[in-house]
């Protein structure tokens, strides 16, 4: 029996926020309670590490006090959980050690060239992980 | 209704008990063969050859002694390297050369280190544009492309690169394995057909056989020869400083520390050294020394292999090898920039950090287009771009890595004499590599200001075009230092220099423990 834990994919950029917003939403409907994960893939090769980790924990920080305010505003348990490590993997590990309902992620809609570039996180998700996952795809700007 | 329970600002939360440390999550990850693969191909060792190796058997008075230049080259590499591989280990949490050199000599000083590496990155970015525009080149066929081709290509390629690393794509451990694999393959094979052929008498008219004399350095013909041959070959070991410190990380907790770098080392020195001697013995010193153009690797290869199929073996090698060097340059840059940015020491904007791919995405982006900008100018003023950008790139480095090295004793003076580890790997070693590169650097300044002595032989105000190169940008960064101290900033300029904290030392590796 899997509990009513949500992880959700939060790094401050559209898709994030509207996975957000489906979190909230379905958590609100389960009474179940959200983690939002901040991950940071580092690239180690160059070095030169330390001020940009810094930095980018500001940002990470930042963010999740951002998905804080708007669990509160619903009125759901967020935990924020900030984590180095590559967005995928950092999912389903925290998925796995809180036997998360589901797991949802915001996607661009990229098309397959840049995905494969940039590593679609949903598509490797799907690979990874053993519960269901809940991809939400950002309004159409243009 | 439900309280939201809002732990804020919430720094570092784990997962309990599932064993994953913020940091640690990764470490267990990376292993041996990659901190060794990481390390030499952050060096490239392809493309620094194919940039310099040409240059240093042109050097009047070295030719066939090139490859002892390599194996000295490499020895104020190593006593530099050592203080970054201890500060690092003593203090990982302050970056490397800007924040170093600023908290033990002062803002300015810290500032012109910083200046340094960013200057170094934009001169760098031109000649591997270029190598990889000739190279791609070879590879489909055309010997000799114009100028105005390999400048397009060279643009196309640094724009390329620039997008790879705001993106922030880097390749798995794997790819790179495969990678630096077909480079290493390919620059072996090279040597031993073409050493096979030379000793078969196969090889073209003009090839020499190797002599235990090639590695004695009292044949080389004079003092200046032997500095202008180390300030070239400098830049062959470029890029192994991030070894050092990249590997620190990834070592796992228990093993001696820097095994793989010095795996990395080893392999790195061999290849050198072997590749130089074959190229030499097969084409001969006057075929090298006389092709500057640095495509002397590709075209060598094919006759080496006398099949252009083949040769475009080393061919790939060499663009694979140059594109992890963009990446080992672009990257640790811009991350110099946004420490700067960071510290106040350069305007905000810099230090911005993509909100999508997290990577210093501005930096990255001016230190792009500066560099298409500066290879552009350069190719129309002067006819040699490539050996005299390589000669001020040496300028550069020498002079950071030797602020840096200057720095390392300096920060941890207190802590020198406390012990004879200390006082070889946080006194000896830095001073004795700060010095040699000091050496290298007046001797060249003072050879250079004479123009026949640079690759060009151009004159420029009556000096050597490196020279006039390395002392432009000086003062440019002088003046934009003035302009930006002018404006106040005293949160960076108002700094005063530290020493290192006792306890740091006492605590790592380098108070005591064996490694």
């Amino acid at each position: 029996m899997s509990s009513r834990t949500i992880v959700v994919g939060y790094d401050g950029t559209d898709g994030s926020k509207a996975a957000l917003q489906e979190a909230l939403r379905v958590a609100g409907e389960i009474g179940g309670d959200v983690i939002a994960v901040f991950a940071y893939d580092r690239v180690i090769i160059g070095g030169e590490q330390h001020d940009l980790d810094a930095e980018v924990h500001q940002h990470g920080d930042a963010m999740l006090a951002e998905a804080a305010a708007a669990a509160q505003a619903a009125g759901i348990t967020l935990t924020p959980q900030y984590i180095e490590e590559s967005p995928a993997s950092a999912l389903v590990k925290i998925a796995d050690h809180h036997d998360a309902r589901f797991i949802v992620v915001g996607s661009y809609g990229e098309r397959p060239l840049k995905g494969a570039l940039v590593g679609s996180t949903p598509y490797k998700l799907i690979h990874l992980a053993d519960r269901p996952i809940i991809v939400v795809r950002i309004p159409d700007t243009d | 209704m439900e309280s939201a329970s809002v732990p804020v600002p919430a720094k570092n939360v784990q997962p309990e008990g599932s064993g994953a440390g913020e940091k640690g999550l990764k470490s267990g990850a990376i292993g041996f063969l990659s901190g060794v693969v990481i390390g030499v191909a952050s060096t490239a060792p392809g493309y620094s050859l194919a940039g310099a190796l040409g240059l240093v058997v042109a050097v009047v008075g070295i030719g066939v002694q090139a490859p002892v230049i390599m194996i000295a080259a490499f020895i104020p590499m190593l006593l530099v390297a050592s203080s970054y591989y201890w500060m690092n280990r003593a203090d990982p949490d302050c970056g490397t050369t800007f924040s170093w050199v600023t908290r033990a000599m002062g803002p300015s000083w810290g500032w012109i280190g910083g200046w340094a590496i960013i200057v170094a990155d934009v001169i760098v970015m031109a000649n591997l544009a270029q190598i990889a525009g000739l190279y791609t080149f070879l590879l489909f066929g055309v010997n000799n492309p114009s100028t105005l081709a390999v400048t397009v290509l060279g643009i196309i390629f640094i724009m390329a690169m620039t997008y790879i690393c705001v993106i922030g794509i880097e390749l798995n451990a794997k790819t790179q394995i495969g990678l630096l694999a077909a480079e290493l393959t390919a620059l072996g094979l090279f040597s031993v057909v073409a050493l096979v052929r030379v000793y078969a008498n196969d090889a073209p008219h003009g090839s020499v056989k190797p002599a235990a004399s090639w590695f004695n350095p009292t044949d080389i013909g004079s003092t200046s020869a032997f500095v202008s041959g180390l300030l070239l070959a400098i830049f062959i070991y470029w890029g192994w400083d991030t070894t050092v410190t990249v590997n620190e990380e990834m070592e796992e907790p228990g093993e001696a520390p820097g095994r793989a770098a010095i795996w990395a080392t080893i392999v790195l020195v061999f290849t050198y050294v072997i590749v130089t001697v074959a190229a030499i013995a097969f084409g001969g010193p006057a075929r090298l020394a006389n092709d500057q153009s640095g495509d002397v690797l590709g075209l060598l290869a094919n006759d080496v292999f006398g099949s252009s199929t083949l040769g475009k073996i080393v061919i790939i090698a060499v663009l694979s090898s140059a594109a992890a060097s963009c990446q080992t340059t672009i990257l640790p840059t811009a991350r110099t920039a946004l420490s700067m940015a960071r510290a106040k020491a350069i305007p905000a904007k810099l230090g911005e950090v993509d909100t999508r791919y997290l990577t210093p995405a501005f930096a990255t982006w001016v230190m792009g287009i500066l560099s298409v900008v500066w290879y552009v100018g350069l190719t129309i003023v002067s006819t040699n771009i490539l050996g005299d950008a390589i000669a001020a790139l040496g300028l550069w480095i020498a002079f950071y890595y030797g602020l840096t090295a200057f720095a390392c004793t300096i920060y941890y003076r207190r802590q020198v004499f406390t012990s004879a580890k200390n006082f070889v790997f946080l006194g000896l070693a830095p001073v004795l590599g700060g010095l040699m590169l000091l050496v290298i650097l007046v001797k060249s300044c003072y050879d250079l200001s004479k123009p026949a002595n640079s690759a060009s032989g151009d004159s420029w105000f009556g000096l050597g075009p490196p020279l006039v190169i390395g002392i432009s940008f000086i003062l440019l960064g002088a003046i934009l230092m003035v302009i930006w101290r002018v404006q106040g900033h005293p949160e960076f300029f108002g700094r005063k220099t530290e020493v290192a904290d006792p306890a740091l030392v006492a605590a790592s590796p380098a108070g005591g423990a064996t490694s």
